[in-house]
């Protein structure tokens, strides 16, 4: 049950950060304020999903450990590579509004939300596999619950926040 | 007026020569028939007034300018000439009925015929006739041409959308008839039909520009008489700056060039003008490409145009017949160039920049390459073009340079566009007289009520007239609407740093002394602040409140909680503190002498400079001559010195971004910070840079500056600080960088803080500072043949007034690849690459840059050859437009910002960089490229005279050893440094009248300064450096180097021709590319 509310926090991160880059390229927010905004989120994401990763590997989930690993070394590349910064957080409002970073974010936010809509949506299965026999009976019924919530959730968060990107359009 | 009473005397005679004349001399309106148009006009685009050129044609040498009532009614017709522009290209055909009169004309025969006919129709019949009339007139007759037949074919054409030629002569008519006025069509029609014949004969073939000029000052005449309602307004523009009598038309600076002929503008008849938009592109303009090929002189644009003017008619047809002909008349721009044949592809003058393929009457208004310049004139159509082309597009902007001359607009309604806010400007279209279409987003709007009045010319109903659609530069005073608070008033906060070492330096002196001259000089009004701040390991702020007997002294030591001792009694105003200011500048570098004070504290300063400033806002000058220690901010020394030349370990990115932070921080408060960087030792600027950076300040770096080891540096320092404290400034600004449909913004360069995609936050913007813009084809352009670019930057005056400056830049699109590369700007592009190369040094390294450099090159020299030309020929081919691609290239690695080797600091490698972004593209082609002259053989042949002056213009040389020789003397021009190499056997008259010195040996080790002799090529030489000198914002020293000078190595270092040590020569560069294009 943690295990989908956090991922469910990940895609939220994922889906504020599309919204968040899309509001900068249409002059909606100041970047200024916007990387203030965006920076805090961006390792409590980063833990989230390395937790998520010794998580699996306590668990010996070799195969979901081996899907999880390239986003996890792609977020340490891409917190070694960060700009000086005195705060935490990757974005820099006076480079962020380059037409080729934004793009990247934006794009890069697309991958996350996709990549993290897939683990939701497989977790429950993984999820009686590996944590079942620990944690026994709930889980029996657990994943059907667990299909429907997320499929709930998804929908609802789909309905509700794609709108908003295509308004920014 | 008296000439309104004359010109009517002549009345329709001279009226029908005079259009004639017009017609073919005016070019612009018929722009596509007469071939003599064309030149005169291309001559005309080229400069910037169409005078200038056409007194010469004319055997009576009328001063271009001359003020005489007279003269204003010829500007009218300039004027008209500029406004109708747009509508011209349909005109074309039509040019040369006006003139004729009346008569009942029918519609042009067609219009090719006509204007063949008229071409070549000798000026006789004309001539005389206009001759006659001119001579009054002269100047006015020229102008006045344009104008007018811009007016005819406004009013002829109204309907017609293709052939407006008739409407050319509804002025006459008009100015006959005060009826056609008002009804500008049913005039028209009668006007037309019967003079076409008789203007071409007037007009010569596209031969002799000058013959068919005078033509068209001969058909000025009837716009006299026209200019009769106008003439007051007219006059007082184009001459005068600031005379214009109506309140709307300030002219606080000046026309600009380009304004003045369009300031002239005002028809007063035309009524219709309007009718048709030139829109859609005739033909014409995409003929043309091929001439306009970048290298081109004007002249062999001209030529192009001249066909595709016969050719107009039908617009797919003339399309190829004129870009045939613009083949075969202008080989030069065409021309395939084999790079390792042909080796002086060096121009001896200095390079214009390409023409835009326009249609003349466009081109003729169309912005200054200096102010605003595109990297590609000729816009590939898809963003699949522009990357088979491997070019970048991108624009150079000059937006806030000091102008002569510059329309100033006031008016309680700013017309824009009502969707995407582009300000009305010379290219949209006007498809009645109460409807625009916007060139940018092409949303039809109205036009307002007061826009229909044209103050210039008083004259109501003629919105395409008013100066904002004459004129691609115009600045128009801000309304309220424009202001988030009330104008700021000029402040100015001097920091300076007071540590042993500084003091040591001496600068404070320096400073203090020339802030003491030039106090009443800084722009600015009653309403001037002015605050000092000294720091060391504290900070020392200065109360300056009236009434105190001697300024008085705050010092503030806890720098980890700065705070502001009494604000309000710290920044003052300089009127009522005069005395005391003058008193702290004249006690101030006395204070600090006997400082046992090592340590800088630039950072809390810093902050407590910010702090004070933010209220208001302005422009803080901070003079630090070490790294700071001290607080926060402070920096460790970052540089290796054995590690230079290893292009892999040095530190370009800031180790802090403190600076980086409070820039922003600044920013937002309207703040700029300006540094001044004094410095022997490594001070790390990538770090302190970002303060000036991001907050739209400049960076000033004087290495090794002492009062006494270095009085050369001493005397740079003071000259460009003077220039600093008394160049203009605009306050609490923003740019606005707006362009056609379907093209985006990519990336901005320069200083400033992007805040959002098209809008750039200026704190301050000064006349010295350039930007750079990279663009994207973001959807496909087929619909359009045109696109604009429209640059706005708002921005508070020193007097406290809230402007707008626009410039606006209109281009075509095309759709073949060939095209693109005839239209590229070799200049532009190297500037842009220059830039990109210094984000990317920053971003990846310096050796990522450099290979993209070269890459940039092979590239575009690839995409040329295996998708422009069909036969694969050995060697190196490119296109004429391009020639000086590889060369400019190659001079670019061996700058300072890019080149290798051990000998660049890292302080000046950053400056260096700095300066790529933050200057115009004139300085950093000038550094990036240097001019070499011979002047031990200075001559008055082809010299310059300004205001009494005779400045000789030697040939630029290759920048090669061989074109040195040991028996003659060479000044090279680097932009921030001159260098005089003087050879070994150099004649002996050279160095006793030049150089004041008895033989060779004699000259001294550092010589900086030429002595000022009595002698004919003393003065020369003098007077061409001082010339040079006086072109740039900075002040370059002049060296003067023998054989064994120690500058001697950075002199042949910029013989960028030749192999260095570290880098290949323009030869084997040539070989390199060759052989990667040829793989």
């Amino acid at each position: 049950m943690l295990a989908l509310l956090l991922t469910a926090a990940l895609i939220f991160f994922a889906i504020w950060h599309i919204i968040a880059f899309d509001e900068l390229k249409t002059d909606y927010k100041n970047p200024i304020d916007q990387c203030n905004t965006l920076n805090p989120l961006v390792l409590p994401e980063y833990l989230i999903h390395a937790f998520f990763c010794v998580m699996f590997l306590c668990a010996a989930e070799w195969l979901t450990l081996g899907l999880n690993m390239p986003l996890l070394a792609y977020h340490i590349w891409r917190y070694m590579t960060r700009p000086v910064m005195s705060g935490p957080g990757l974005y820099n409002p006076t480079t962020i509004m380059n037409a080729d970073i934004l793009a990247y974010c934006q794009k890069e936010g697309w991958c996350k939300l996709a990549f993290y809509l897939l683990a939701f949506f497989l977790l429950p299965i993984r999820h009686d596999l590996c944590f079942g026999e620990l944690i026994e009976q709930r889980r029996r019924i657990g994943p059907v619950k667990c299909m429907q919530t997320a499929s709930n959730e998804g929908i609802i968060s789909s309905k509700v926040l794609f709108p908003r990107v295509a308004y920014g359009i | 007026m008296a000439q309104p009473g004359i010109p009517a005397a002549r009345g329709a005679t001279a009226s029908l020569q005079a259009q004639n004349g017009a017609a073919s001399a005016s070019g612009s309106p018929y722009t596509n028939g007469p071939v003599q148009n064309t030149l005169m006009s291309s001559q005309v685009s080229s400069s910037q007034g169409y005078d200038s050129q056409l007194p010469g044609s004319y055997p009576r040498p009328m001063p271009a300018k001359t003020l005489d009532p007279v003269s204003a009614q010829l500007n009218y017709g300039g004027s008209q000439g500029s406004g109708q522009t747009l509508n011209r290209p349909l005109v074309a055909s039509n040019p040369v009925p006006p003139p004729l009169h009346s008569g009942p004309v029918t519609r042009m025969p067609p219009p090719t015929s006509q204007n063949l006919a008229a071409t070549p129709m000798p000026s006789a019949s004309f001539l005389p006739g206009a001759n006659p009339p001119p001579p009054l007139n002269w100047q006015y007759n020229y102008q006045s041409t344009g104008p007018q037949t811009n007016h005819f074919p406004h009013v002829a054409q109204p309907t017609m959308s293709g052939n407006t030629n008739l409407t050319a002569q509804h002025q006459y008519v008009s100015s006959g008839d005060p009826a056609s006025f008002i009804k500008p069509g049913s005039a028209l029609p009668l006007q037309n039909p019967p003079l076409p014949t008789t203007f071409q004969p007037g007009a010569p073939p596209a031969g002799g520009p000058p013959p068919q000029k005078a033509p068209p000052r001969a058909a000025v005449f009837p716009p006299s008489l026209n200019s009769t309602v106008n003439h007051e307004g007219v006059t007082s523009n184009p001459n005068n700056g600031s005379m214009v009598a109506h309140s709307t038309y300030d002219q606080i600076e000046g026309g600009g060039f380009l304004a003045t002929p369009q300031l002239i503008n005002q028809n007063p008849k035309m009524s219709r003008s309007v009718g048709y938009a030139y829109p859609s592109l005739p033909p014409g303009y995409q003929n043309t490409a091929p001439s306009s090929s970048a290298g081109m002189p004007p002249s062999s644009l001209n030529y192009p145009s001249g066909p595709q003017a016969f050719t107009q008619t039908s617009l797919g047809a003339n399309h190829l017949t004129a870009s045939m002909s613009g083949l075969s008349l202008h080989p030069e721009g065409l021309r395939i160039v084999n790079l390792l044949q042909e080796r002086n592809m060096l121009p001896s003058t200095p390079l214009r920049p390409p023409v835009p393929n326009l249609h003349e009457d466009i081109q003729k208004l169309n912005c200054n390459p200096e102010l605003f310049r595109c990297t590609l004139t000729n816009i590939p159509q898809t963003q699949a073009l522009l990357n088979k082309a491997k070019l970048p597009l991108g624009l150079l902007l000059h937006p806030f340079k000091d102008l002569e001359q510059l329309p100033v607009v006031t008016s309680s309604t700013i017309v824009r566009c009502r969707s995407c806010r582009t300000y009305i400007n010379p290219f949209v279209n006007f498809l009645d007289q109460r409807r625009w279409k916007c060139n940018l987003c092409y949303r039809v709007n109205d036009v307002p009520e007061e826009f229909m009045y044209n103050p210039l010319t008083r004259v109501y109903g003629e919105p395409h007239r008013r100066p904002e659609v004459q004129n691609a530069t115009i600045e128009f005073m801000a309304p309220s609407e424009y202001m988030l608070r009330p104008p700021q008033p000029p402040v100015y906060l001097f920091v300076f740093d007071v540590s042993h070492n500084a003091i040591e330096t001496g600068y404070l002196n320096s400073v203090c002394q020339s802030l003491l001259d030039n106090l009443d000089l800084l722009p600015g009004n009653t309403r001037t602040k002015i605050g000092f701040i000294t720091f060391d390991s504290t900070i020392h702020f200065y109360s300056l409140q009236e009434g105190l007997s001697q300024p008085q002294m705050l010092i503030v030591s806890d720098i980890d909680d700065v705070f502001i001792p009494m604000p309000e009694n710290l920044l003052v105003n300089l009127n009522e503190s005069k005395e005391l200011v003058q008193d702290l500048l004249k006690s101030l570098p006395q204070m600090f002498t006997k400082t046992l004070e090592t340590q800088s504290a630039l950072g809390p300063a810093l902050q407590a400079a910010f702090k004070l400033m933010s209220p208001t806002g302005g422009r803080m000058s901070v003079f630090q001559t070490q790294l700071p220690t001290l607080g926060v901010g402070a920096l460790k020394p970052r540089e290796e010195p054995n590690q230079r030349s290893s292009a892999k370990e040095i530190h370009l990115t800031p180790s802090t971004d403190f600076y980086k932070k409070l820039a922003l921080d600044c920013s937002g408060q309207q703040a700029a910070v300006d540094l001044f960087l004094l410095s022997g030792q490594y001070s790390d600027l990538a770090s302190l840079g970002c303060i000036s950076r991001y907050s739209a300040g400049s960076v000033y770096y004087y290495p090794s500056y002492h009062h006494q080891h270095n009085p050369v540096q001493v005397q740079k320092f003071q000259k460009e600080l003077q220039r600093y404290l008394t160049r203009k400034i605009g306050f609490e600004a923003v740019m606005r960088i707006r362009c056609t449909k379907g093209l985006s913004i990519h990336t901005f360069h320069g200083n400033f803080f992007v805040r959002s995609t098209d809008l750039l936050s200026l704190p301050n913007v000064n006349p010295d500072a350039g930007y750079a813009v990279q663009m994207s084809v973001e959807e496909s352009l087929t619909d359009t043949q045109l696109v604009s670019f429209q640059s706005a930057l708002l921005y508070t005056s020193s007097k406290g007034e809230r402007r707008i400056r626009v410039h606006t830049l209109c281009l075509p699109v095309v759709s073949t690849l060939n095209e693109v590369f005839l239209g590229a700007d070799v200049q532009a592009i190297s500037g842009l690459l220059a830039n990109m190369a210094v984000d990317r040094s920053v971003t990846a390294s310096l050796s990522d840059a450099r290979d993209a450099l070269v890459n940039a090159v092979i590239d575009s020299l690839s995409a040329y050859r295996s998708s422009v030309l069909s036969s694969q020929q050995p060697g190196l081919m490119v296109p004429f437009s391009l020639r000086l691609f590889p060369l400019f290239v190659l001079a670019l690695l061996k700058q300072k910002s890019f080149q290798t080797g051990t000998n660049a600091r890292l302080d000046e490698r950053i400056f260096a960089m700095c300066q790529v972004k933050n200057q115009p593209l004139v300085h950093l082609m000038l550094t990036t490229h240097p001019s070499l002259y011979r002047v031990d053989n200075l001559s008055d042949e082809g010299a310059l005279n300004i205001n009494d002056r005779t400045i000789p213009q030697p040939p630029i040389l290759q920048l090669s050893v061989e074109k040195l020789s040991r028996d003659g003397a060479f000044l090279m021009d680097a932009g921030s440094v001159l260098m005089l190499w003087v050879g070994k056997n150099c004649a002996q008259n050279f160095l006793s009248q030049v150089l004041g010195v008895q033989n060779y040996a004699s000259i001294p080790q550092m010589m900086t300064n030429l002595p000022e002799l009595d002698t004919p090529e003393s003065s020369r030489t003098i007077a061409f450096i001082s010339w040079l000198r006086e072109q740039r914002p900075f002040f370059p020293i002049l060296y003067i180097i023998r054989e064994e000078s120690p500058m001697k190595a950075a002199f042949l270092q910029n013989l960028v021709e030749d192999r260095t040590e570290s880098a290949l020569s323009y030869y084997e560069f040539l070989l390199h590319v060759q052989q990667q294009v040829n793989k």
